[in-house]
């Protein structure tokens, strides 16, 4: 029997468990970090994409002290300007447009946008660097046993790491939850996201757009350029029928409609990427923490793809379990550190998703009437400075 | 497995016992019957019981004989409530108690299962002096019951190969574990014999860690059996050790 012993066991390698690894090993843990799928590392992979992840403030201060944020400095587009339009005027018309500028808040941009694949290339090679962590793909968690001493954790392999701590970092049906037994809760909204990258004809000066209609948000993200042209990446969220309509039209066809539902606001859209369809849902677990074993990011709190706040809440966990560890060095994974943990996160992870979820269902709405009052709320929320520089520093996990 | 132990070969029993046994079986077996309340738990012990050695062994419990290879011991095997499946799961399993009537019921229910188990009559520290060695010793209800706890944890410790595992579960004393075990299950309930437990005998989780200690034993777990009276059903809990609960150590 072949058993390894480490202090952390992170299962899923996505950017969560990643950088949960780096963090870790940075702060001189010994980490063997697992997922069953190699991650795709090059743009010229066929499963690359062009999606990149927002990382806030809060973000970048842990991707620094993890030592992954010098690497990735160059390629970070800074987000200094996010606007919101309501589009539900006649045909599509815009009927209320607003900026909200990282300026009001404070020097620093919103936040930096990068590109997947480079992000996990770059996570990779610092973890290579650090010889205290291990990465292991093409091996998965199987089973644990948690004792009150350590856990026992059983990899797809039949190998067997014995731990002071498990995370959970294995996304929204994450075996170590089910393992552990926590329940989570999902609420559906019969709705999908498609998401793709367009090149278009306008730059885009890094603002970060989102139009408003109905049947759901609608938000270009900026991108470095492609082929020579303005490049952004979309995130077009819709009802499900509609959803697979979308993904069978022609290219052409695809381009054209989603050309229309930008309000043209940046001309003429090209696709430039294959369409990929998720579903959207909200998903929260009973709890963070059981016997030895803590979940961060979407094994703990899965919610629609809006305002950056998945993978920023995700680092806001890994934020809280890193502090803790460190406090917590003589006993590590007890349970009174994992009890801290889910007290630490619980409420503003149920914070989040509502708010993420009222906001969806606002961005649903078909009702003319009650468009006009989105839209009006909108330049509401914009217009009273206090209000919008609250919701903006919330917004930006500085509360 | 297949021999017998010279101390209760069927052989040796008439017809008449054999009626006897045989009934006293389909007692033991009863899931409604006398032994309920412990019928009512062994799903719960099992559960913890075979992913401790799981674990420990590392074995899928999904693979046809998962437990292969591996050398059981049961002390205090009643009826082969234990026994029966962890020959199933493919251990060569031992299973003893110190009563002598238990092993013929024990043997023939096991025949009519069509297992082998090798069921003897004798003590734990009866089979330590004769130098067996197991890879994990079940310990499951029984140190409340012996005179000298850390004799017997001795013994148990003596009867596992270094690397072993130890699973020892037993009930908590305090006023409440005084409630439900002596006045709830033995008086209320009637579940249990009226005198089955002495309360003052038995151990906090503390003192059996310490006495496991002393014994060898290095304690690596500790959960406990919580009995949910809506649902009429046993739980493991990791915080709630306030009546039965059940340990895991290890020989270095």
């Amino acid at each position: 029997m072949d058993r390894q012993s480490v202090d952390i066991f992170i299962s899923g390698g996505g950017v969560a468990g990643l950088t949960a690894a780096a963090a870790f090993g940075a702060a001189g843990f010994t980490v063997l970090c697992a997922d069953p799928t190699p991650p795709v590392t090059e743009g010229s992979d066929p499963d690359a994409d062009l999606r990149t992840t927002a990382f806030l403030q809060p973000a970048r201060t842990l991707l620094e002290e993890a030592g992954i944020w010098p690497r990735l400095a160059a390629d970070a587009t800074p987000l200094q300007v996010m606007r919101i339009v309501d589009a539900s005027g006649v045909e599509g018309s815009v009927t209320a447009q607003r900026d909200f500028d990282a300026s009001d808040v404070g020097d620093a941009p919103f936040g930096w946008n990068l590109r997947n694949w480079m992000l996990r290339r770059e996570i990779l090679a610092r973890l290579d660097e650090l010889p205290n962590v291990t990465f292991r793909s093409g091996v998965g968690f199987r089973a644990m046993v948690a004792r009150d001493s350590h856990a026992i954790v059983t990899l797809t392999d039949r190998t067997q790491v014995e731990t002071a701590l498990v995370i959970g970092a294995d996304g929204r049906d994450s075996p170590v939850r089910h393992a552990a037994g926590i329940a989570a809760r999902t609420r559906r909204y019969g709705q999908k996201a498609l998401t793709f990258a367009v090149t278009h004809a306008n730059p885009h000066d890094n603002v970060s757009t989102e139009i408003h209609r109905e049947g759901g948000p609608f938000t270009l993200v900026p991108l470095p350029d492609h082929n020579g042209s303005p490049c952004s990446a979309v995130v077009w969220m819709v009802d499900g029928a509609e959803a697979h309509r979308l993904r069978d039209l022609n290219d052409a066809e695809f381009s054209a409609e989603a050309t229309v539902r930008s309000a043209d606001l940046y001309g003429d859209l090209t696709l430039a990427t294959r369409r990929q369809v998720w579903p959207i849902i909200t998903r929260t677990a009973t709890r963070l923490d059981g016997p030895r074993t803590a979940l961060m990011a979407e094994a703990a709190h899965v919610m629609p793809p809006i305002g950056a706040q998945g993978l920023n809440t995700s680092l806001a966990d890994l934020r809280s379990l890193l502090d803790l560890a460190i406090t917590h060095r003589n006993t590590l994974g007890s349970r009174e550190m994992l009890s801290a943990y889910n007290r630490a996160r619980h409420s503003d992870i149920a914070l989040r998703s509502r708010g993420i979820s009222l906001l969806n269902q606002t961005s649903q709405i078909g009702n003319p009437m009650l468009q006009k009052m989105r839209a009006e709320g909108v330049k509401l929320i914009h217009d009273i400075k206090p209000l919008r520089t609250t919701l903006m520093r919330m917004g930006l996990g500085q509360r | 497995m297949s021999d017998l132990s010279p101390a209760a070969p069927t052989s040796t029993i008439d017809a008449g016992e054999i009626a006897k046994f045989e009934a006293m079986a389909a007692e033991w077996w009863d899931l409604e019957g006398k032994f309920k309340p412990l019928h009512m738990l062994n799903p719960t012990r099992l559960d913890y019981i075979t992913n401790q050695i799981a674990a420990e062994f590392g074995r899928d419990l999904d693979a046809p004989a998962p437990f292969e290879g591996l050398r059981i011991l049961d002390i205090g095997c009643g009826g082969g409530l234990l026994c029966e499946p962890m020959a199933r799961l493919g251990a060569t399993i031992v299973g003893v108690d110190a009563a002598p009537r238990n092993i013929p019921v024990a043997q023939i229910h096991a025949e009519q299962s069509g297992l082998t188990i090798d069921y003897r009559v004798g003590t734990a520290e009866d089979m330590a002096a004769d130098g067996e060695q197991f890879d994990v010793v079940l310990n499951m209800e029984v140190v409340e019951h012996v005179a000298d706890p850390l004799a017997y944890l001795t013994a148990c410790q003596q009867l596992l190969k270094p690397g072993g595992l130890h699973i020892c579960s037993t009930i908590n004393r305090n006023p409440k574990s005084f409630a439900m075990a002596i006045v709830g299950a033995e008086y209320v309930m009637r579940w249990l014999p009226k005198g089955t437990h002495e309360w003052n005998k038995f151990i906090t989780p503390d003192e059996l860690f310490d006495l496991m200690r002393q014994a060898g034993l290095n304690p690596v777990d500790r959960k406990g059996f919580k009995f949910n009276p809506l649902g009429w059903s046993w739980s493991i809990s990791d915080r709630d050790l306030s009546v039965n609960y059940v340990t895991a150590s290890l020989k270095p």
